[in-house]
């Protein structure tokens, strides 16, 4: 997803090609692992990441686990072996959402910090939970990411990620736009005291 | 109106329309020669649910109306997705009318002359709270329909302090898993749904002994409104399909008034109202399964009902309600 530009400016050394010279990209989960592959976000420009995906096996396994406890939870008998139904149907039933085939054998193998490797986009994560504690594959990223003189910033809000479960009024939906916004503004302020 | 968009055979346009204080966000789907009299309205579940609904499941319904040559509506709810507005919270008894009436104007203004309603728990109960303001109406599929006020999140506890005594609920209370969620809890959630489960339960028993018996309908587990929209439908001898997964406690609930209290109404001679059980739970469209079901009876049902013969509806002067997307 991507979102308007927060604002145009023209960078005086030439280092954007065109006029819009601030695009933050922002999206969430599974957003930076499928987009990032298929289209390079023009060097330096902003990445808004919600509660990412940093491996996508992980992450799968998750949705496939959030079946079976589903199914346990409303005492049913379990459905067919998930791989079983996909290759049957072409997806699987995940709490009433179809995981399809093709997302699934193309999102193999991706990891958002070998993706992030060796980039300069100011990177933000905002990580959903209670605390303000890094989760320790948001802190290895961090880490890898200053080692090769990137850089990422890891914000908080206390509150579950409401994507997952559909009828979940966030709370906290005015601090994440807010700690969104603020960034980006601070970002694109930076981008232009460099120009 | 914003430039319809052709998909798979059907036309869809987004359009922005008023409702009360607020402008709404829908997408029209018509067929491609612009459809035949009959207009359907696509009524979400509360719980900020947005027009596609979950897996897209009023997007597929959409199209498929269409290449029947239905014109069909869907939109946010205020508050939701793309409208404007907030909300607080969903009450049964305090159902998005005007957003529905809103909706319904959309079709009239684009020629429709028989109007369909479909909605889900929520949507359910704001078509028939709206329905007296739909003279064109010409059917409504309530699915999974609570017959109980209560508020979004209330269900349970609503129902646990309605219907159990208070040795009852201790007795539900020092069940071992509970205070395994309480005390060892599996995940964040698990804690959390316990806590407001006693807690609101708590709550609403407390209110319901410091109120004393009533005798409205919210006490006998009937909602007024919801009872007064089936008068008004009954009077009319408008169609109605009532689909409900066999597994949910709404479909007890209702099954209880159809053989009591409203029994009158839902199981009059004329055969307007038709009641339809699938396997599960259909509340919330929470399995691909269940989600084909609820497509394939509405499906059935809207096309038998839009090839039946045509009711006479008053017309009303079109006029423009869209305001174009800028």
């Amino acid at each position: 997803m991507v979102l308007p530009a927060v604002t145009r400016r023209t960078d005086a050394r030439g280092r954007f090609r065109e006029e819009a010279a601030f695009l933050p990209f922002r999206g969430s989960e599974m957003f930076a692992v499928t987009y990032l592959p298929v289209a390079t976000p023009r060097v330096g420009h902003p990445l808004l990441l919600w509660e990412p995906v940093v491996r996508t096996e992980r992450y799968f396994q998750e949705l496939l686990r959030s079946r079976r406890v589903r199914e346990l939870r409303d005492g049913r008998v379990p459905a067919n072996d998930w791989r079983e139904e996909m290759a049957g149907h072409g997806h699987v039933d995940i709490l009433g959402h179809a995981f399809h085939r093709g997302l699934y054998e193309t999102g193999q193998s991706r990891r958002l910090d070998a993706l992030l490797a060796g980039t300069t986009h100011p990177t933000m994560i905002v990580q959903f939970r209670r605390g303000r504690i890094p989760r320790p594959e948001y802190q290895r990223l961090q880490e890898a990411m200053a080692r090769e003189g990137g850089y990422l910033e890891i914000g908080f809000v206390h509150d579950e990620p409401a994507w997952f479960f559909p009828g979940h009024q966030m709370k906290v939906l005015a601090r994440l736009l807010s700690l969104s916004a603020d960034w980006l503004c601070r970002v694109a302020e930076g981008m232009g005291s460099r120009g | 109106m914003a430039d319809p968009l052709s998909i798979r055979g059907v036309v869809e346009r987004p359009v922005h329309f008023r409702a009360g204080p607020h402008t709404l966000f829908g997408v029209l789907t018509e067929p491609p020669n612009g459809g035949g009299d009959v207009g359907v309205v696509l009524a979400m579940g509360g719980a900020y649910v947005a027009a596609p609904n979950r897996n897209r499941l009023s997007v597929r319904m959409a199209r498929a109306l269409a290449a029947w040559g239905c014109r069909t509506i869907r939109f946010d709810y205020h508050g939701v997705g793309e409208s404007t507005g907030t909300i607080d919270g969903y009450w049964l008894d305090r159902p998005f009318v005007e957003d529905l009436v809103g909706a319904v104007d959309v079709l009239r203004s684009a020629g429709v002359r028989r109007i369909i309603l479909i909605g889900s728990c929520f949507g359910a109960r704001t078509i028939l709270a709206a329905a007296d303001r739909v003279p064109e109406l010409a059917g409504a599929m309530l699915i999974s329909t609570p017959v109980r006020d209560f508020q979004m999140g209330d269900n349970v506890p609503d129902q646990y302090a309605r219907d159990l005594s208070v040795p009852q609920l201790l007795g539900k209370a020092l069940r071992s898993h509970v205070w395994r969620n309480l005390f060892a809890p599996g995940t964040p959630q698990a804690f959390l749904r316990s806590r407001r489960l006693i807690t609101r339960t708590a709550v609403l028993k407390l209110a319901r002994l410091l109120r004393g018996p009533r005798g409205d309908g919210r006490a006998r587990g009937v909602s007024d409104r919801f009872r007064a929209g089936l008068v008004h439908l009954h009077a009319r001898r408008t169609p109605l399909l009532f689909l409900y997964g066999q597994e949910e406690n709404f479909y007890e609930e209702f099954e209880r008034a159809r053989r009591g209290e409203l029994r009158d109404l839902l199981t009059g001679p004329e055969g307007t109202v038709t009641v339809e059980i699938v396997e599960g739970v259909v509340h919330g469209f929470t399995t691909l399964a269940v989600q084909e079901q609820v497509m394939a009876r509405g499906l059935s049902w809207v096309q038998t009902l839009a090839l039946s013969t045509a009711q006479t509806a008053p017309t009303r002067p079109q006029k423009s309600l869209l305001t174009p997307l800028s």
